[in-house]
C-alpha cells in the first residue's frame, strides 16, 4: 500500500503528537534536571517536525494520490498471498507449543510450499526433510529447546 | 587462533557466507542475522570469526548473480551489476567475475591494515572522550546515517525516529521507569533487537517475494574458465583505481551507518567521474567494476574501526555484531584495548584470514555458480522464513518475539514500499540507548545547562560538523538560488 507523502507525513505527526502526550505523563527523576520524559519528547518533536515537512513538501507539488494500492493489491491471488504469509507466521507463533515444532512447522513450510507452486508432489518430503534438518541443527547442535508440543511421548 | 573449532567455524561460515550472498533477495546482513542465534553458542571469538567470514564471502558472492544474470544478489552488487552483464554478454564473464573476486580481497585486505594501523592510535584519542563527545559522535553517525540514505532525509529522519523510540520502550533508562511498556511483562524489557532485525531485513523480503510477480532464474548457458587470466594486467594498469576505491570504501565504511552498499555506490561514481575513459562506462568497462568491487568489501574493514575504537557500528553488519559482543561480555569500545588486546589481536587474524580466504572459496562458488542458481525461489523462501521464525524464538525462548519479528517485518515491508529506507531504523533501535544514556547524564553533569554540550573542544568540534551536517541541506539551495541569479 502506497501513500502519497501527505499521508505518511500525516502519520508521522500524529505519531509524533501521541509519544509527546504520552511522554509527558511519566514522572520525574527526583532532584534531576531532565527525566524519563525528555527523550520521548524530543523524538516525538523529529516525527512532528518531519512529518510536518513532508505534508508542506506534498502540498507545493501537484495533488497526487493521497493512497494508491500497490499493483499487486488488486490481484487476489497476490493479496491472498499476502494475507497467507502473515497467517502462516502467526499460526506458528500460536501453535508451536501445541502441536510441537516438528508438526508445526512441516504444516508451516507445507502451506507456503503449496502457495507459491512448488510441485504437488515435492511438496511434503521437502517439508519433511527441511523440518528435519533445521531440527537437528538447532535442538541437537545447538541445544534450543524447540519444544515437542503433542509429540512429547517420542522426544528425543 | 589456529583452534580447530575457530577453524571449522570459518570454514563453515564462509560456505554459509557464499551461498547467502549468492542467492538475490538474502543480504550480507540477513547472514549475519541469520547467523547469531548460531553464535548465541559459540564463544567470543568463534563467533566473530564466522560473522566476519560470512559477511566478506557474502559482499563478494552478490556479484555472481549480478554478472550472470543481471540480478545482484547483495545491493552492494548493484551498483557494478549492469557492467558486470554487460562483460558477460561480450563474453568476458570470468574477467568480470575474477576482478570482483580479486579486487573484493584487495579491497578487504586494505581495510584490515588501516584498522591493524590506525586503531590504536585512535583508541588513544577515544579515551578523551566523555559523555559531550559521545553525544555529538553517535548524533553525527545517526545525522550520516539519514543524509547518506537513498531517497529524501525527511523519510529517513522519520526512519530514524521510529527506531529511537523503539529503544525507549522498557525501564532501562536512566530513571528506570517502564516506558510505553502498556502493562505487557515481555515489554518491560525492552524490544528485542534480534527480532526486529531479522523481521525487517528477511521477513520483508520473504512478503516482498510473495507479492512479486516472479521472473524464473535462467542460469547461463556456457561454463566458465579462466578466471585468474588477466588479472595481473589489471592490478597493474587501474592502481588508481583498486587503490582509490579501497581508500574510499575504508572511510566510508568507517562512518557509522554508510555501510558496503553506500561505499559501492559512491565509489563507482567517482571511479566514473575521474576516469580517462568514462564513456567506456555502462558498455562492459572492467574499471568500475574493480574500484567498487574494492570499495565494498573495504568497507566491510572500515566499519570495524568505530565498532571497536568506539563501540558505535559502522554498518548495520557490525550493529550485530557489537549487539553479539556486548551478549558475550566483550564491550567494545577503548577499554577493549586494555582489558582485551589479545582480542584485537584475535580479529585482526580473523579478517586477513577471511580475506584471502576468498581467492580459494571465491572461485570455488564462480565455478558451482551455475547449480547453485538452479535453487528454486518458491522452495527457498518459505525455508528462510521458518530459519527466520526459529532463529527469532531461539534467543529468547519466548513467542512474544516471533510476534516482535512478525510485525517489525510488517512494518519494514510498508515503510521500503513508500520510500522510508530502514537503515536508519535499526541503526536508531542500536544506538537510542547509548544516544539517551550521554544526553541525561550529560545533563545531569552540566546542571541542565545544554550550553555545556559546547565547552569542551572536541564536543564542540563535533558538534559543529553535525550542525553543519544538518544544515547543509539548506546552504546549498542558498548557494544554488545564488548561482542562479548571478
Amino acid at each position: 500500500m502506497k501513500l502519497g507523502d501527505a499521508a505518511s507525513g500525516l502519520l508521522s505527526a500524529m505519531l509524533g503528537v501521541a509519544v509527546v502526550l504520552h511522554a509527558r505523563t511519566f514522572p520525574p527523576m527526583p532532584g534531576q534536571p531532565v527525566g524519563p520524559s525528555l527523550f520521548p519528547i524530543l523524538i516525538g518533536a523529529g516525527l512532528l517536525v518531519a512529518g510536518a515537512g513532508l505534508i508542506l513538501a506534498a502540498l507545493r507539488r501537484p495533488l497526487s494520490e493521497f493512497v494508491e494500492f500497490d499493483s499487486w493489491a488488486r490481484r487476489p491471488r497476490m493479496l491472498a498471498n499476502f494475507a497467507l504469509v502473515i497467517a502462516d507466521l502467526l499460526f506458528y507463533a500460536l501453535a508451536v507449543d501445541r502441536l510441537g515444532f516438528l508438526v508445526t512447522a512441516v504444516l508451516f513450510l507445507s502451506v507456503l510450499f503449496l502457495a507459491f507452486g512448488v510441485r504437488r508432489a515435492r511438496i511434503l518430503p521437502l517439508a519433511a526433510a527441511v523440518t528435519l534438518v533445521i531440527h537437528y541443527g538447532f535442538y541437537t547442535l545447538l541445544r534450543v529447546p524447540l519444544p515437542w508440543g503433542m509429540l512429547e511421548g517420542i522426544a528425543w | 587462533m589456529l583452534d580447530p573449532l575457530v577453524l571449522g567455524a570459518v570454514l563453515a561460515s564462509a560456505v554459509f557466507g557464499l551461498f547467502i550472498g549468492a542467492v538475490p533477495g538474502l543480504t550480507a546482513t540477513m547472514a549475519v542475522a541469520l547467523l547469531v542465534p548460531v553464535t548465541f553458542f559459540l564463544p567470543p571469538l568463534p563467533a566473530i570469526a564466522c560473522m566476519v567470514t560470512s559477511t566478506a564471502m557474502a559482499i563478494f558472492a552478490g556479484d555472481v548473480p549480478g554478472a550472470l544474470l543481471r540480478i545482484p544478489g547483495t545491493p552492494a552488487s548493484a551498483a557494478y551489476c549492469d557492467e558486470a552483464y554487460a562483460m558477460t554478454r561480450k563474453g568476458h564473464a570470468e574477467t568480470a567475475l575474477g576482478a570482483g573476486l580479486v579486487f573484493s580481497a584487495i579491497g578487504g585486505l586494505f581495510g584490515t591494515t588501516v584498522l591493524a594501523v590506525a586503531a590504536p592510535a585512535l583508541a588513544a584519542v577515544a579515551l578523551e572522550f566523555s559523555s559531550f563527545e559521545y553525544f555529538w559522535l553517535v548524533l553525527l553517525g545517526l545525522s550520516a546515517a539519514v543524509f547518506v540514505s537513498p531517497g529524501r532525509p525527511l523519510k529517513a529522519l522519520v526512519s530514524l525516529a521510529v527506531g529511537l523510540l523503539v529503544a525507549t520502550v522498557g525501564f532501562e533508562n536512566p530513571a528506570a521507569y517502564p516506558r510505553f511498556t502498556f502493562g505487557s511483562i515481555e515489554l518491560m524489557s525492552g524490544v528485542q533487537l534480534i527480532p526486529v532485525m531479522i523481521g525487517m531485513f528477511a521477513v520483508s523480503e520473504v512478503v516482498r517475494y510473495a507479492t512479486s510477480i516472479d521472473r524464473p532464474l535462467e542460469a547461463p548457458a556456457t561454463g566458465i574458465s579462466g578466471i585468474w587470466r588477466g588479472q595481473g594486467r589489471l592490478l597493474r594498469a587501474y592502481p588508481i583505481a583498486w587503490l582509490r576505491g579501497s581508500a574510499v570504501g575504508t572511510l566510508i565504511g568507517a562512518l557509522p551507518g554508510a555501510g558496503a552498499d553506500i561505499a559501492a555506490w559512491i565509489s563507482y561514481g567517482i571511479s566514473k567521474r575521474f576516469s580517462k575513459t568514462p564513456e567506456k562506462f555502462g558498455t562492459g568497462h572492467i574499471e568500475g567494476i574493480i574500484e567498487a568491487g574494492a570499495a565494498n568489501n573495504a568497507a566491510l574493514s572500515g566499519a570495524w574501526i568505530p565498532a571497536l575504537v568506539f563501540g558505535i557500528p559502522g554498518d548495520s553488519i557490525t550493529a550485530i555484531v557489537i549487539g553479539v559482543l556486548y551478549l558475550k561480555g566483550v564491550n567494545p569500545g577503548p577499554t577493549i584495548f586494555l582489558e582485551n588486546p589479545q582480542t584485537i589481536y584475535a580479529v585482526l587474524m580473523i579478517f586477513f584470514l577471511s580475506n584471502l580466504l576468498l581467492f580459494p572459496l571465491g572461485w570455488a562458488l564462480i565455478k558451482a555458480a551455475r547449480n547453485l542458481l538452479r535453487v528454486p525461489r518458491n522452495i527457498l523462501m518459505p525455508v528462510i522464513l521458518l530459519f527466520c521464525v526459529v532463529g527469532a524464538f531461539a534467543i529468547n525462548n519466548s513467542v512474544f518475539d516471533v510476534g516482535v519479528m512478525v510485525a517489525f517485518g510488517l512494518l519494514a515491508y510498508f515503510m521500503e514500499a513508500n520510500g522510508f529506507p530502514i537503515a536508519p531504523t535499526i541503526l536508531g533501535v542500536v544506538l537510542g540507548g547509548m544516544l539517551e544514556q550521554n544526553v541525561v547524564s550529560s545533563l545531569i553533569k552540566a546542571g541542565g545547562n545544554p550550553l555545556a554540550f559546547f565547552e569542551r573542544p572536541i564536543a564542540a568540534a563535533l558538534g559543529v560538523v553535525t550542525i553543519f551536517i544538518w544544515l547543509s541541506p539548506v546552504i546549498v539551495r542558498l548557494l544554488r538560488r545564488r548561482a542562479a541569479t548571478t
